[in-house]
């Protein structure tokens, strides 16, 4: 995976509040207080996938440099799990929606070098759900999320994700929906 | 009861429901739930719809509240536009609420600074200004106002103080689109509507990056795909976009020179007679660029000079490819949707250029037919509902009307109940006018609403000359280049933060509920503008009196009691958004555009005018216009009746328009041709998106895009800073190369949302003479490297 | 002119649905939207018509419980008995 140095890194936290402390006043008068992004990315898996989201079920954005135009080479790597070394991909769970860049943007997308303006804003987004319910201690959990839009349990459950805290203890058993119920209040 | 005490015991009795609510009433309805560990996420979350504050399509979002604020947001999936899809910035469209430096309190300039002062003293400021140069003072209004914020800035500037000077920012967007409809079918907005996109097998986008500019109607049509629907798209462009990229063909043009490109395209149809002759009978007539009628032959004549070959010599397009599009539009088994956005509106001759579209398609039939439609997009989000059908331009009037027309000046100011002859009968200043005329002083004062004209009018430094000597007043959300130079600045509320109606692309209008309140002292522009008149009617200013001498924006409850609506308090009391919507809409019925009561929006996901009653008394929207059987303005029989023809014959109109060069080419001195536009992340001027991190980090600032070969030619790569000038001014920007798009040779793109690089100081202010629609897309520059 | 704090339930996940057709009503005002309850203030003329608009209420598509939770009616003056009065129901 290509990393550029210099790439911003979101603040880390479930929420995003308020990103950086220099305030930028969006106006002709002032100067844009601008900063160079922090650290590079860390490498390896990312660890808290949740920050790149502004609010549960916000389309995550992209923590890694994109060169193409447009959508059409996103699945080469995100059509399935694949393995790049030490890391490895996230699979889609939306593979019929094939206009990627509408909804998943990057971070300081364009080139290297360039300077970024932070703004402060208070939003404090859904909190993500814990996890599933159970009606006691051997029940299968409850789904905590909603389907829509996650209908393939593999893309973050699978036995081969990255994030290995998300995968599934059992994945010799593929007929998830069997035992884990929805709970239809998250479905909003 | 006093309305205090009243405004005390509502509010006592909802504190008193919620407290228990909120204390865990056990109810039936969640009886049995599971108990266990972890809150549930939705706890105390509750959701309602509103359209998306942003672009012409009209997403329908779900908004997410809790606590008072906004904290989720979803796409609507029983909204028929979007199905639950939702694009970046809208799904993000939340976060434009919080931005940290967001207007709270109102401001007067006192000393060269914005001081904060009392909206009382704001309001006596701005009604005392207005009355003093009552017949030089303007309102620049927006697409993005709502329809009762526009209706209300109508009602008052030009039924109170008698002046037309009302024009909106969607001068800058729409008018070519509205002029080419007026003139081909003798009304404004499109026949067709999202459901061709579902018909169509082919789309053909004329300069439109809708990829990036209506990404959930691009992704609506492309991914038909994925069900292996056999669909093409054809691109249009002189630049290789995002959707290009998706494109089965790719077409790139010389700019302007798509004037020749749809006249090749007619020449092609009647010579090879693929042409529908039953159609161009019964339904086309013919006429000269001067307005006189034409025969076919002499239409056929005139398209002598663009044959394929002549064409592209001009166009730079090759033969085939014009050959190609003549057999698309050709073939009568193929449903064609032509769309277009700012490459033909943002035009010197985009009148023309929406007519030589509908020429395209009413010569090959290909339109009022499911899947086969000429679609003008629209920009903004209420460009449609609000500036074109309340009339919020210098020349209209409520519901098709003009000032130009006695009678409709009569029936506008009986219904308002105006004296008799309050509305002035010469059409006022449009957008870039109305900032000359600022500069020169013929205008002493604006009201500028919900836009930005310090940042996105043309030619920057001679429109926007000497704004800082006239009164402005400005209201609006953040501080922004405009603010910069206002007198006044007015915190306005925000999108769900008031009640608001708004109409789309496809003349679906859709409403939504407050639900979260604005902070601090901000408040609904359409509160500002009534306490602004009520106070000029109290200072005895004859224009606010209404024919019986009471005040002429009173709002009435059922029994026809006036109610103070413009004491705040008793505004947020009451829904004047359901008020004002009720008496614009009896305003409507004259051109068809018939809108329904106001509770029929409330309970839908928006709904397509005409909307009518049927005999079972139900409200039902039309999906096509002039179409028997779809359109309720069309007899049986009639099969497609364009009813409202100028001649009254049921006819469209193909205009014989030429091609004629742009009135600033390349040359010597300026080699290069400049296009700007917008990017998928920023809206407009981007004062709400750059505020919105996720979107503000995806595209952090401006750059000016090369092409590659160009930038090898230079010298120049990716972050090198080049000087982009014309004869008007310059800038300075970070080269992007081989990024997102990929420019012409010749040719560079800007995008022109970075306040502190204003490409607009570099844009040509020279507009279309019939729309008066200025050209962003293309003037001439020098290219320098700097660095 | 009684005054009404009001507290609904609803089918599950049907509380937008139910708000939008009470907003439509008048003298109702939904004031808020929870998960699976509104919260609403209404205002009529009369306890009689405070009656005849809850029973109206309670036969509101996939309203499942209608509670009354505060009742003000201190300007009709018509000496009756104050019964319920403003008491907060925990």
């Amino acid at each position: 995976m290509r990393r550029a140095p210099g790439e911003g890194q979101l603040r880390p936290g479930r929420a995003w509040a308020a990103l950086l402390s220099v305030a930028v006043t969006l106006s002709c008068a002032a100067a844009v207080a601008a900063e160079k992004g922090g650290a590079a990315l860390e490498a390896g898996p990312v660890a808290d996938p949740e920050r790149l989201r502004a609010f549960y079920t916000a389309p995550p954005a992209i923590p890694h440099v994109v060169t193409s135009m447009g959508s059409g080479e996103c699945a080469t790597c995100h059509g399935d799990v694949r393995e790049l070394g030490e890391r490895s991909t996230v699979e889609t769970p939306h593979p019929e929606l094939r206009n990627c860049s509408q909804c998943h943007v990057g971070v300081q997308s364009l080139n290297e070098g360039l300077e970024v303006a932070q703004v402060v804003n208070s939003w404090r987004g859904l909190e993500f759900p814990g996890e599933g319910r159970r009606a006691h201690d051997w029940a299968p959990p409850v789904v905590p999320h909603r389907f829509f839009f996650r209908e393939n349990c593999n893309s973050c459950h699978g036995s081969d994700n990255a994030r290995v805290a998300m995968r599934g203890p059992h994945p010799e058993r593929s007929s998830c929906l069997q035992c884990h119920a929805f709970d239809m209040g998250a479905e909003f | 009861m006093s309305i205090s005490r009243r405004i005390f015991l509502t509010r006592a009795a909802r504190a008193a429901a919620l407290a228990a609510v909120t204390a865990s009433v056990p109810s039936l309805a969640s009886a049995g739930a599971i108990t266990g560990p972890s809150a549930e996420p939705t706890d105390g979350l509750a959701w309602d719809k509103a359209p998306c504050r942003f672009c012409g399509t009209g997403c329908g979002v779900m908004v997410g509240t809790k606590n008072g604020r906004v904290v989720a947001i979803q796409g609507d999936r029983d909204n028929p536009v979007n199905r639950g899809l939702l694009c970046v910035k809208g799904y993000h469209v939340g976060m434009a609420l919080y931005g940290a430096d967001r207007l709270t309190r109102p401001m007067l300039r006192k000393g060269g600074r914005l001081q904060p002062t009392s909206w009382d003293k704001a309001v006596d400021v701005v009604a005392r200004a207005m009355m003093t140069d009552h017949d030089s003072f303007g309102i620049y209004g927006s697409g993005q106002w709502t329809i009762t914020e526009g209706y209300t800035a109508m009602k008052m500037l030009k039924g109170g103080m008698g002046s037309n000077h009302l024009d909106p920012n969607a001068r800058l967007c729409m008018a070519s689109a509205v002029v080419g409809l007026v003139t081909s079918f003798g009304v404004d907005e499109p026949a067709g509507c999202y459901d061709d996109l579902d018909a169509c097998d082919t789309v053909v986008c004329w300069g439109n990056n809708w990829a990036e500019m209506h990404p959930v109607l691009f992704s609506r049509f492309v991914d038909r795909r994925n069900k292996h629907e056999k669909i093409t798209l054809i691109d249009i462009s002189t630049r290789y976009t995002r959707s290009s990229e998706a494109a089965d063909h790719y077409l790139e043009f010389v700019p302007h020179t798509d004037l020749a490109i749809a006249n090749c395209i007619c020449g092609q149809l009647l010579e090879r007679g693929s042409w529908d002759k039953d159609f161009v009978a019964s339904k086309v007539r013919f006429k000269a660029n001067d307005g006189s009628d034409l025969s076919i032959d002499q239409y056929r004549d005139f398209l002598a000079a663009y044959t394929p070959d002549k064409v592209s010599k001009l166009s730079g397009l090759p033969v085939g490819q014009l050959e190609m599009l003549a057999d698309v539009f050709g073939d009568p088994d193929r449903k064609v949707v032509s769309l277009w956005c700012m490459g033909v509106n943002q035009h010197t001759r985009g009148t023309w250029m929406n007519n030589l579209i509908y020429n395209v398609h009413l010569l090959s039939g290909k339109i009022c037919k499911p899947g086969s439609t000429p679609f003008s997009l629209t920009g903004q989000p209420s460009a449609c509902g609000t500036c074109r059908e309340v009339g919020t331009l210098a020349h209209a009037l409520p519901g098709g009307r003009v000032v130009k027309n006695a009678e409709h000046r009569q029936q506008t100011e009986d219904m308002w109940n105006t004296r008799p002859g309050a509305i002035n009968a010469t059409p006022g200043y449009h957008a870039v006018a109305m900032f000359r005329a600022l500069a020169s002083g013929d205008l002493k004062g604006v009201w500028v609403q919900v836009t930005n004209p310090a940042h996105s009018m043309p030619n920057l430094n001679e429109t926007l000359a000497n704004a800082s000597d006239r009164f402005v007043v400005v209201s609006d959300v953040y501080p922004t280049a405009t603010t910069a130079v206002a007198d006044v600045v007015l915190p306005s509320a925000m999108w769900v933060e008031k009640n608001g109606v708004f109409g789309n692309s496809e003349r679906r209008t859709q409403q939504w509920f407050k639900q979260v309140e604005p902070p601090g002292e901000a408040r609904d522009d359409v509160w500002q503008m009534l306490a602004v008149a009520h106070r000029m009617y109290e200072l005895g200013f004859e224009g606010m009196k209404a024919r019986d001498g009471r005040f002429l924006l009173a709002i009435r409850d059922e029994e026809g009691r006036e109610i103070e609506t413009w004491r705040w308090e008793v505004f947020q009391r009451v829904n004047v958004d359901r008020v004002l919507f009720e008496e614009y809409r009896a305003f409507t019925t004259k051109k068809h555009k018939d809108i329904a009561p106001y509770q029929e929006y409330v309970k839908a996901h928006g709904l397509r005018w005409p909307v009518v009653q049927d005999d079972k008394g139900e409200w039902k929207e039309t999906a096509r216009r002039f179409v028997e059987n779809e359109d309720p303005y069309v007899e049986n029989g009639a099969g497609v009746d364009f009813y409202m023809a100028k001649a009254g014959d049921g006819k469209a109109i193909a205009w014989a328009r030429p091609y004629e060069p742009p009135p600033e080419s390349p040359d010597e001195e300026y080699p290069v041709w400049l296009c700007t536009g917008r990017v998928l992340e920023h809206w407009h001027t981007a004062t709400m998106t750059r505020r919105v991190p996720v979107l503000n980090n995806a595209m952090p600032r401006s750059y000016v895009e090369l092409n590659p070969d160009d930038a090898t030619e230079m010298g120049v790569s990716s972050g090198d800073k080049v000087r982009i000038e014309s004869r008007r001014g310059s800038v300075v920007l970070p080269a992007w190369v081989r990024g997102r798009s990929r420019p012409a040779r010749g040719s560079v793109f800007v995008p022109f949302f970075e306040e502190t690089r204003l490409i607009n100081a570099v844009t040509l202010d020279e507009y279309c003479p019939m729309s008066k629609e200025p050209d962003y897309k293309k003037c001439a520059v020098r290219l320098e490297k700097v660095s | 002119m009684p005054v009404s704090g009001l507290v609904v339930s609803t089918k599950k996940g049907k509380a937008p649905a139910v708000a939008e057709r009470l907003r439509a009503l008048d003298r109702v005002q939904v004031t808020d939207l929870l998960r699976d309850s509104l919260v609403l203030v209404t205002e009529t003329d009369s306890r009689e018509a405070d009656k005849a608009l809850w029973s109206m209420l309670e036969s509101v598509e996939d309203l499942v419980e209608l509670s009354l939770i505060y009742h003000n009616f201190e300007d009709l003056g018509d000496g009756s008995d104050p019964g319920l009065c403003g008491e907060e129901r925990a």
